[in-house]
């Protein structure tokens, strides 16, 4: 594997690990909003569209549903296709905090040493 | 809908049989929605792109539709946990911490349900055993006529330029099976340049060859049902230009076999 393919594998793991953050985040600022328009928006403040598989964000979305982090309705039949639009419950507004934190907290202590080895 | 989106969503409802049945719906219904409207989107801004390579190119950048039935899986599947697994236990947490307050106030209200439910049960339980001996009395006839998976493969093509490539497989049909019924699908795209060609060539264990789709360029959809035990090889001819083929067996059990 060259050097370019290694570092887009590194970017699309770094990022696939932050995903549900990102859901959540995403959510609790646009929602309620359906899968689509949620992936649309994170491509955009990614600013990319090859970092994950569109189709990995149902199976989060769903699994952050059981969780009790999000909840769901389905669009009225007026509203056009058939279209799925979540939207952050207030556990799930106490987990992105949280989150959020966490992901300060980290990223502080990442710089430090990086600068650290130069 | 695009033959490609069908033959896509067909891969993924394998995948997802795992599922309960309403949960499938749910996410085939999300999946078609997504694919439509990409490809709407898609087709919107690059004028040039046909209806059929649009619809590939929503349904390569949705993904593996095996990767798709591990993600919804009970784990979680590939969705990377190690950060989510942080939030997920923040989250047990919080919700146990909200449910003392509730339990209190659904105390009586469980008491009445409850009583309702062990009515429901007991007529549900004569139920069962009155099903029990009509299913004893018929069980060869049932399990019969249970189709059960045998084999499935789809793959999808996209070339801007003419070439040629060969896929072959294989499957079991092992003793025991009666017979299995396997459906062919051959969706070329729309035409970009000269030549549109695709082949499936299915041989039977003893040489012959029991399905030939020979080279079209049409939308194809074909079953055959057939029951020689053994290997069976089935060919995959990609010839030019863009499109997908799926096939699927399934087969039946010889429950009455000496």
């Amino acid at each position: 594997m060259d050097t370019a393919d290694y570092l887009l594998k590194l970017e699309r793991d770094m990022t696939g690990g932050f995903l549900h953050l990102l859901v959540l985040d995403h959510v609790h600022r646009l929602g309620p909003i359906h899968g689509y328009g949620l992936i649309k928006a994170m491509e955009e403040s990614t600013g990319s569209q090859d970092k994950w598989k569109e189709g990995t964000v149902y199976p989060l979305l769903a699994l952050l549903e059981r969780e009790g982090l999000l909840k769901s309705r389905w669009g009225k039949p007026t509203e056009g296709p058939r279209r799925r639009y979540y939207e952050i419950t207030p556990a799930g507004r106490e987990v992105r905090e949280l989150a959020v934190m966490k992901w300060h907290r980290l990223r502080r202590n990442l710089d430090k040493i990086l600068e650290r080895d130069g | 809908m695009s033959a490609i989106i069908e033959d896509y969503l067909r891969a993924v409802r394998r995948q997802i049989s795992h599922l309960p049945l309403k949960e499938q719906s749910a996410v085939m219904a999300e999946i078609e929605t997504h694919l439509k409207t990409e490809t709407k989107r898609l087709r919107g801004t690059e004028k040039e792109l046909s209806a059929d390579e649009a619809a590939l190119r929503a349904t390569h950048a949705f993904g593996d539709p095996k990767e798709l039935g591990v993600a919804y899986g009970a784990g979680g599947g590939v969705v990377n946990r190690t950060t989510g697994q942080v939030l997920l236990d923040v989250a047990i947490l919080t919700s146990r911490a909200a449910g003392r307050g509730v339990r209190g106030t659904l105390k009586w209200t469980g008491i009445v349900a409850a009583a309702a439910v062990g009515v429901a049960v007991l007529l549900l339980l004569v139920g069962l055993v009155f099903a029990g001996v009509v299913l004893n009395i018929f069980q060869d006839d049932i399990r019969e006529s249970i189709p059960r998976p045998l084999y499935d493969y789809s793959g999808t093509w996209a070339q801007t330029s003419p070439y040629s490539d060969t896929v072959t497989d294989s499957f079991q049909v092992r003793e025991g099976v009666r017979e299995f019924q396997i459906a062919f699908r051959v969706n070329p795209a729309s035409i970009t340049g000269p030549g549109c060609l695709a082949r499936i060539v299915l041989t039977a264990p003893d040489g012959t060859t029991a399905y030939d789709s020979g080279a079209t360029c049409t939308t194809t959809h074909q079953t055959r049902t057939l029951s020689q035990k053994g290997t069976w090889t089935i060919q995959y001819t990609y010839v030019a230009y863009a499109g997908s083929v799926s096939v699927e067996a399934m087969y039946y059990q010889d429950v009455r076999q000496a």
